[in-house]
């Protein structure tokens, strides 16, 4: 199961989170700050799994931004990595640039391909249907 | 003008959206905690506005702002507000920041449900789907118990959109409201056959989360999901059934042999490397799961580790952490297979990512022997030196004495080595595992006896320079192996060479800078080491000299008893005042050593760490009963006197320091030990010593090493284990010549002898004796402790509550709350026999939960009874699926629901199924041209199988026995019953024998099963039996869906010569008032050596009313209310000529007739059932002489006239 799934840039800004088991506030800011300490510290040569208290984190680092998946010893940790790229290149396909102002956007997508801590669509057209009907929407 | 400027402000406030909120924080990075507060603020006017728009705007900037770490909790009501509006862009937006920040504890959360269900149930598929997940990640308890129906029934909507969501939002509302799984579960199972893919692999998803949890529940499944791994095309789908078969091949090893070939064609075929990797990881838990028992999966080990070498090879550096993790699994199990790999774990050590090298850490392990220990530790050594950063230090520190001490110390062949190796580790700075060493040194010096005396130098020498390792303050950690090094000296004090030296390092002033229960230990060995050194003196008739050492001690101690700590404080005076008591004795000249070295004589023996757990209550203790009467409530909570264990706790963790427990248990052993010292009737048990060394054939004549130690003891510091792993290896050279020598020498004078020594030959494990005859004494245990583990378990989990039997059927007290009007429930049940009604309903639940008045519920054995033949099925069909061979073809077909076929269910003779089981696994093999060898362990397997379900036949029996048993009711008379059988004879020709059994169908009023027992009488193979009915108006044969009312029912199985199997076929009723007789054929083909023929046999069906009650237990008090309300008609009997037993007879009714005993007084009896329609039938049975009267009562008249006359049938035939 996934735990939580964070975008993160260098400066340690939160830029996304969603928690899939419930964390109080002021200790997500304390997880997060602690989850970009320890992939900041990490090279390029050094892989993308750190066991972190009882979980792991899985990340990939795209520019500046990080993005970190928590998840338990039930999830198999190649297949969030390639989840990760996954989500990236939906992201990168629907926004043209920035996407700090669609955050609510973002989510909508994360929720379409991760749902409840499992891993649920991986099809890009499926991830983004209910997105183009909501853009149909606001057009109208 | 100024108010044009407030109204422009206010303008572009309203105007100020998300991304002006991004920018904003941007533009303001000095004061940003000052301008989100400003922009708070605006958020609050904002939310005041009543215009829907505006609080969804400023919701969505709440989100952010959420996410940056600020608390929106003051705002759920206004999210609540956002969630309920109408249009989906605000609706999302409400259910986006709901899902951010609520949880269990947000109070307005109750106030959703209404709004959650109106959205799930609204037409726009959209609005279902946010709310859905929304609910996902608020769902709390409430709401899945209010909620659980509806999502539910979204599982079947027809939008495989929202299936989807609702099927995986079921996990969690099991999770919040157990009661749901068992009533939802028939529908989850239906979703992993889907049409859509998406619903399928969310089904998939939540199935596996649950099997996880509690994996034997989900065992059934496993032939539904073989076929969809075999199927599916979806990596991501296959990776989490290939995870869940994981977690189900422990409990049963079946599946993992037919797991295997498939997994490994997967793992050949695919190039995705996660799917690679599930793959691997499963294979490794099948065969950990089998370990014995596959002659082949060597290849399989082979395959899946040479796929991981290729990982852990590969440049990527997460393949190569993956190849390491899982290559650790492997490693339990067949450490063999990996040891082969040590150069590439080795190099590992060397990478440059930390968790790679951890990895390797762990690998290595498991992967040492006696031969490679101190080779590994030494390369382990080598990088505790070079390690930058404490934490990896630490963790290769922790690596290397878990390493050595693995097993009870089993791969160290010299001690004197390990114990050099903790002595450098000492010289760690800034560890923190100090008390970890130093557990190590008391642990090998208290166990190892042969080891005691270098350990003592070695100690005297730590304490020697205890101003290196004490230097820096007192929280460097290090420092803790003073307290075992104080320990040994003392404790061993008769292996010192110079005693005084080591007293006087104890006593330096430096040593008051130690942590207090370091010094408390230092206190109590000093006077140990004293006590040895004032004998020897005595002994030797030094007199001045151990005056002078009393006198030391007198100087010194006093720095101990200004000690802040009240520990040492204590001790130091007690034993300052002792010390004055021997000086003034030995002023007078009298010898005392004797009596001082009393004070701590006796041997101590390591006690088990678990010991205290596993002492056993005695009988009659109650530990949960007051020794006094409790207080009254007016004190407050943390007072009461339950605490006394947790006054302990609390005095523990006053001490700053983790390792307390090593110094209380050393501190508890010291006390013993003086108690037992000065028991006269403690019996020291003689250490049971594990001989394992003494068995190795010729140990005894090997010369043991002398090692000089004299030369490394006098240098502190320096790195000595080196040594011993040069020494080490002349000595196993040496060794091997002496064997090889003598090996030769046997040869040449016996020649009989020597297959014993040809084990030798290759250098084994075995071969290397160790350097000193070591025994390593076990830790004590208490007397008849109990071998329980079960300390382990935590009684908190959270999934424990989703233990459940997802196999029995439904009981309708478990069908979700569905939301209903109120008059609905008063109009249902105009019944009069309300009291009776009620009990009906509650039975259920009963039967589940409480198991008294085991003796009255009869009906409930039965109906229980019913429940372990259904699961019997289960595992029956599950049985059969593992069995066959062929596995996708086979898949579907045997799954098929009892109810609507005909399954297969256990028959009684298990010896004859074990025959037949045997054919058909002939047969199987015909086909499958396997190995002989492998033939014949199948069968072993299948031939234990099936004996062990003879023995759960065996237990099935009594409990019929029981049914009729538990008739008397307490009667006095225990005589025993005559065997019966509801089996009655169907029909019969010279082939096959078919007798049939009617049972009523609870769930079903108008249902009934029947079960026929067919029996090959024949020496010909028996097939394609078909069985038909022709139905009448009222009673109709049961057929699958599609086919036709002439059309018969197959017989799910063919009958070799002599063996019977048992089918059922399901009826369905519309009066059952009446006896009925059906005829029907039963068509099968005879298959012998001269061909085959088709033959048929003509029966006829009787459903006698008696088939259509239900064993239903009934109390007095219902009774008598039932008779009171004189609904019921009456009729009766009488039936002369009986000569058999009141109790018998009551047997007969209760076991043919379906009756259960209400009331029975003398010869006189009250009895009661129920039909599936749910009349009720009262008996009053009473025994004359000969004669047998029975008034019978009923809701209806011919029912009970008909009843009457089958049993008046039954009772003349006694």
């Amino acid at each position: 199961m996934i735990k939580f799934f964070l975008m993160v840039n260098k400066q340690g800004q939160t830029r996304l989170s969603r928690y899939y088991e419930h964390v109080e506030i002021n200790k997500r800011a304390t997880l997060e700050a602690e989850v970009v300490k320890n992939c900041l510290s990490r090279s390029k040569d050094q892989c993308s799994f750190i066991e972190y208290k009882d979980f792991k984190l899985v990340y990939r680092q795209y520019a500046a931004l990080f993005v970190v998946v928590g998840i338990n010893e039930t999830e198999n940790e190649m297949a969030v990595y390639e989840l990760i790229h996954n989500f990236v290149e939906v992201l990168d396909k629907y926004f043209s640039r920035v996407i700090m102002f669609n955050l609510d956007r973002v989510h909508i997508i994360l929720d379409e391909m991760v749902l409840n801590g499992c891993i649920v669509e991986m099809n890009r057209n499926r991830i983004l249907a209910p997105l183009f009907v909501l853009d149909k929407v606001a057009e109208s | 003008m100024a108010l044009k400027m407030v109204k422009g402000s206010i303008d572009r406030m309203f105007d100020k959206n998300l991304q002006d909120l991004v920018r904003g924080i941007r533009n303001h990075k000095e004061d940003e905690a000052k301008y989100i507060s400003q922009c708070i603020d605006e958020i609050k006017q904002e939310l005041k506005q009543d215009n829907i728009a505006v609080k969804a705007n400023a919701v969505c900037k709440l989100t952010y702002l959420q996410m940056l770490g600020y608390d929106i909790s003051w705002a759920a009501f206004n999210i609540i507000e956002v969630m309920s509006a109408s249009k989906f862009t605000f609706k999302r937006i409400g259910y986006l920041a709901a899902s951010q920040c609520f949880h269990e504890g947000t109070d307005v959360i109750m106030l959703t449900t209404n709004q959650i269900r109106k959205d799930l149930s609204s037409p726009n598929q959209y609005d279902t789907g946010v709310a859905l997940t929304g609910l996902s990640c608020f769902v709390t308890p409430d709401l899945a118990r209010d909620l659980a129906n509806d999502i539910m029934t979204l599982m079947s909507h027809t939008k495989p959109y929202i299936r989807k969501k609702a099927v995986l939002i079921m996990y969690k509302v099991f999770l919040k409201y157990p009661e749901s799984l068992r009533p939802a579960f028939p529908r989850l199972k239906e979703k992993l056959e889907d049409p859509d893919p998406g619903v399928q692999s969310a089904a998939v998803n939540v199935i596996c989360e649950l099997a996880r949890r509690n994996p034997k529940n989900y065992l059934s499944l496993a032939p539904l999901f073989f076929k969809l791994m075999t199927s599916s095309t979806n990596n991501w789908v296959l990776i989490k059934i290939i995870k869940l078969f994981g977690a189900l091949t422990p409990l049963e090893p079946r599946l993992g042999k037919k797991l295997i070939e498939p997994l490994t064609n997967l793992i050949h075929s695919t190039s995705a490397m996660s799917l690679l990797y599930e793959c691997v990881n499963t294979v490794i838990a099948v065969l950990i799961s089998l370990s014995s028992g596959m002659p082949n999966h060597s290849a399989s080990i082979q395959l899946c580790v040479q796929k991981l070498r290729i990982l852990i090879e590969d440049s990527d550096q997460n393949l190569k952490y993956l190849g390491l993790l899982a290559m650790s699994k492997i490693l339990k199990t067949h450490p063999k297979s990996v040891q082969s790999h040590k150069d590439l774990i080795l190099q590992c050590l060397d990478d440059k990512d930390e968790s790679i090298r951890l990895r390797a850490l762990d690998l290595l392990y498991g992967m040492v022997s006696k031969k490679n220990l101190m080779e590994i530790v030494k390369k382990l050594m080598i990088h505790v030196d070079k390690a930058e950063g404490t934490t990896y230090r630490d963790e290769l520190l922790t690596k290397i004495i878990d390493i050595c001490s693995q097993s009870n110390y089993q791969y160290i062949t010299n001690f004197e080595w390990y114990i050099s190796i903790l002595v450098e580790l000492t010289r760690l700075e800034g560890t923190r595992h100090g008390h970890l060493i130093a557990a190590q040194m008391l642990d090998v010096a208290i166990r190892v006896k042969a080891i005691r005396k270098f350990a003592v130098s070695q100690m005297a020498m730590l304490l020697d320079n205890a101003h290196l390792i004490a230097s820096n303050t007192q929280r460097n950690g290090i420092c803790e192996v003073l307290y075992a090094a104080a320990w040994i000296c003392g404790e061993f004090s008769e292996h010192l060479e110079e005693a005084n030296q080591t007293l006087e390092a104890m006593l330096r002033p430096k040593v008051t800078t130690l942590p207090g229960h370091i010094q408390a230990v230092y206190v109590q060995n000093m006077v140990k080491l004293y006590a040895s050194i004032l004998q020897q003196k005595e002994q030797a008739g030094e007199k001045e000299a151990a005056q002078e050492i009393t006198q030391l001690m007198i100087e010194r101690l006093p720095q101990f008893v200004q000690s802040a700590d009240l520990e040492v404080q204590e001790r130091a005076s007690c034993i300052l005042q002792l010390i004055k008591y021997i000086q003034k004795l030995q002023i007078k000249e009298i010898p005392v050593a004797e009596e001082v070295i009393a004070l701590f004589a006796g041997e101590l023996n390591p006690v088990a760490p678990k010991a205290q757990k596993k002492v056993p209550v005695p009988e009659g203790l109650d530990l949960d009963a007051w020794i006094n009467e409790p207080p009254s409530d007016s004190e407050s909570e943390d007072e009461k006197p339950k605490t006394i264990f947790h006054d302990e706790e609390q005095r523990h963790s006053r001490h700053r320091q983790p390792e307390i427990d090593e110094e209380e248990l050393a501190r508890r052993r010291e006390a013993r030990k003086q108690e037992q010292a000065n028991n006269p009737f403690y019996i020291k048990s003689s250490p049971s010593p594990q001989k394992r060394y003494q068995d190795t054939p010729g140990v005894e004549h090997i010369p043991v090493v002398q090692i000089d130690l004299s030369v490394p003891l006098k240098v502190p510091g320096m790195p000595m284990s080196d040594q011993y792993v040069k020494l080490e290896e002349e000595r196993r050279h040496k060794q091997k010549l002496e064997k090889d020598k003598k090996k030769k020498k046997q040869k040449k004078e016996k020649r009989g002898k020597h297959h014993r020594h040809n084990s030798l030959h290759t250098e084994s494990e075995e071969d290397i004796a160790p350097a000193h005859h070591v025994d390593i004494i076990t830790e004590e245990m208490p007397e008849n402790a109990l071998p329980s583990d079960e300390e382990d378990k935590d009684p908190n989990d959270p999934y424990k509550a989703l233990d459940i039997d997802l196999d029995k059927p439904l009981a309708d007290s478990e069908k979700l709350p569905v939301q209903r009007h109120r008059n609905v429930e008063t109009l249902k049940s105009p019944d009069t026999e309300a009291p009776l009604v009620e009990q009906k309903s509650k039975k259920p639940k009963k039967k589940e939960k409480k198991h008294k008045e085991k003796e009255r519920d009869k009906g409930k054995k039965k109906e229980k009874k019913v429940v372990e033949e259904e699961e019997e099925k289960k595992g029956e069909d599950l049985d059969f699926w593992l069995s066959t061979a062929p596995p996708p073809a086979s898949t579907a077909q045997p799954q098929s629901e009892p109810e609507v076929g005909a399954a297969v269910v256990a028959e009684p003779q298990g010896v004859k199924k074990e025959e037949r089981e045997e054919q058909e696994e002939e047969e199987e093999d015909e086909g499958k041209k396997s190995s002989k060898h492998k033939k014949k362990k199948h069968k072993k397997e299948k031939e234990e199988k099936s004996k062990d379900k003879k023995k759960s036949k065996k237990k099935s029996h009594p409990s019929e026995e029981e049914t009729t048993e538990s008739v008397q009711n307490g009667t006095l008379d225990d005589e025993p019953l005559p065997p019966m059988s509801s089996y009655r004879l169907l029909a019969e020709n010279p082939y096959i024998k078919t007798t049939y059994d009617i049972q009523g169908n609870l769930q079903n009023d108008s249902q009934v099963t029947v079960s026929v027992i067919f029996e090959n009488k024949s020496t010909s193979f028996l097939k394609s039996m078909e069985l038909n009915v022709l139905d009448s108006l009222n009673t109709k044969m049961l057929r699958p869906e599609g086919s036709s009312v002439h059309d018969g029912i197959p017989v799910p199985f063919q009958l070799p010569p002599g063996i019977s199997n048992e089918a059922q076929f399901v009826f369905t009723l519309q009066s059952i008032v009446m006896a009925q007789k059906l005829k029907g054929t039963l068509s099968f083909i005879v298959k012998n050596d001269e061909g085959s023929t088709h033959e048929k046999l003509d029966f006829k069906l009787h459903f006698s009313c008696a088939s259509y009650l239900i064993t239903t237990p009934c109390y007095s008090d219902a009774f008598a209310k039932l008779l009171e309300s004189g609904d019921l008609h009456m009729s009766s009997i009488k039936v002369d000529g009986i000569s058999i037993s009141f109790q018998h007879l009551l047997a007969k009714i209760c076991f043919h007739h379906h009756f259960s005993v209400v009331e029975r007084v003398d010869s006189c009896a009250s009895m009661y059932s129920r039909s599936i329609q749910g009349h009720h039938v009262c008996l009053l049975v009473k025994k004359g002489e000969n004669s047998v009267s029975i008034d019978g009562k009923c809701s209806d008249s011919t029912l009970l006239s008909n009843l009457l006359d089958e049993m008046k049938e039954t009772l003349s035939k006694c």
